[in-house]
């Protein structure tokens, strides 16, 4: 049996991306002719590229913005969550988006929620105890 | 923020399955929560979507389709094709989807003599993109026919998420495996990826059989839905949702078939939480105040 992927599918109505890359690398060939600019690159990269004036690359754009949508650089991914989850996320996600001023969808305070435990595995750890873990 | 639609296709490779009342309820449940949905439905058959909905009865007459947007030979807007019906945007079947495959057929070959490229599986998604659906409605749902050709073919593109309503059987088993083939060979063919939201096992009575079918099912079921043949008889009669039949047309509430009302709310929840849309006015699930309004503005534009 082949199997199908569970979940949603590829975006039918997603534009098809074409990354900055290209435009840069026009960019920089209309200046390679440059040598001034093309020795400094090499000691002061960073303000070269300042002065040159190309834009930022797409990872200097914070997450939310350079996506189209939330689903974006994202895979779906099911869990088997117990009852309490949906209630304690759902008031998390309130509390967030009361001190943001803005709505947050479900994805970014999940994965938020996850970035910030992980910085705290002791407290993990502790919950996970309580759950029954290193029992003696 | 950043808006999303969630876009399925209705699919049962066995006929009488409920497929067609399952898209229906859900564009209704859908709609109740704040959301907009669009509904395609491609039945050349009779006993479609539309006939469900009461929006049949241009079929057969000489008027603007979206066989023919398809065809490029549109003879007016997109917009013009709409009908709205319990707060459902409703596209109607028109007689001449039985000839869709010839249609496209002949406008492929048109275009290769121009020496253009006619995808003949990409016809549904070019129209739904130029019309901008995605920025005008929050949900799309195809309900094609379960035979292979085109018009399921260009459901299934247009949407990629697949919704499997099925019969717990011998023949509901046969009918995932048959998807499947079909799925694969589409995948490929069309170079995209298909995922499958959920399944809704229907006409559920219960029996060993059907426990076990239902075990061995390998995809997400996030509602089982009961024998409701009476319920579904009685929309088909009255031409609506279960929604509209069990307010507005049952003399007294049967707290079985309120709990089926509760069940396409809950799945409509969970196919919106799949494509990360939050419904800006969920309705408590099964909740008979919730649709009046849209109910009352049908009464106004109904022709």
């Amino acid at each position: 049996m082949t199997g199908m992927k569970e979940g949603t599918g590829s975006d039918p109505f997603a534009e098809d991306v074409v990354e900055d890359d290209r435009d840069d690398d026009r960019e920089q060939d209309t200046t390679a002719g440059d040598m001034v600019h093309e020795e400094r690159s090499e000691t002061e990269p960073s303000t070269v590229v300042r002065e040159r004036g190309s834009r930022p690359s797409k990872n200097d754009i914070p997450y939310i913005f350079r996506r189209d949508r939330v689903t974006d650089e994202r895979t779906l991914h099911s869990f088997y969550l117990r009852e309490m989850y949906g209630q304690i996320e759902e008031e998390a996600r309130h509390g967030v988006q009361q001190r943001l001023g803005e709505q947050v969808p479900k994805a970014d305070l999940r994965e938020a929620m996850l970035l910030v435990a992980a910085r705290d595995l002791d407290a993990v750890a502790e919950e996970l105890r309580e759950w029954g873990y290193d029992m003696e | 923020m950043n808006t999303t639609m969630l876009a399925y296709s209705t699919y049962s490779e066995a006929g009488g399955v409920g497929k067609t009342t399952t898209a229906a309820n859900l564009a209704v449940a859908h709609a109740r929560a704040g959301l907009k949905p669009l509904v395609v439905p491609l039945d050349p058959q009779d006993g479609d979507l539309s006939r469900l909905f009461g929006v049949d009865d241009r079929r057969t007459e000489s008027v603007d389709t979206l066989v023919r947007h398809i065809i490029r030979r549109p003879k007016g807007d997109f917009g013009d094709l709409i009908r709205t019906v319990e707060g459902v945007d409703i596209i109607p079947e028109h007689n001449m989807l039985s000839d869709l495959a010839e249609y496209l057929q002949r406008e492929k070959e048109q275009a290769e003599a121009m020496g253009e490229a006619f995808g003949v599986h990409a016809q549904l998604l070019r129209v739904l993109r130029e019309a901008g659906v995605p920025d005008e409605y929050d949900v799309l749902i195809c309900d094609p026919p379960a035979t292979e050709g085109p018009h399921l073919y260009n459901a299934i593109n247009a949407t990629r998420s697949l919704v499997i309503p099925i019969e717990p059987s011998a023949k509901g088993k046969a009918s995932i495996r048959g998807l499947e083939s079909v799925v694969g060979g589409l995948q490929r063919q069309l170079d995209i990826e298909i995922g499958v939201l959920a399944a809704v096992p229907i006409r559920f009575k219960q029996t060993r059989d059907q426990r076990e079918m239902l075990d061995e099912l390998e995809y997400s079921a996030p509602i089982v839905i009961g024998d409701r043949t009476s319920l579904m008889e009685g929309c088909w009669k009255q031409q609506c949702s279960a929604f509209r039949y069990v307010r507005e047309f049952r003399d007294r509430q049967r707290d079985y078939e309120v709990e089926t009302l509760a069940q396409y709310d809950e799945l409509a929840r969970y196919l919106e939480g799949q494509a990360e849309l939050d419904a800006p006015a969920p309705p408590e699930p099964g909740s008979l105040e919730i649709g009046m309004d849209a109910a009352a503005a049908d009464a106004e534009v109904s022709r």
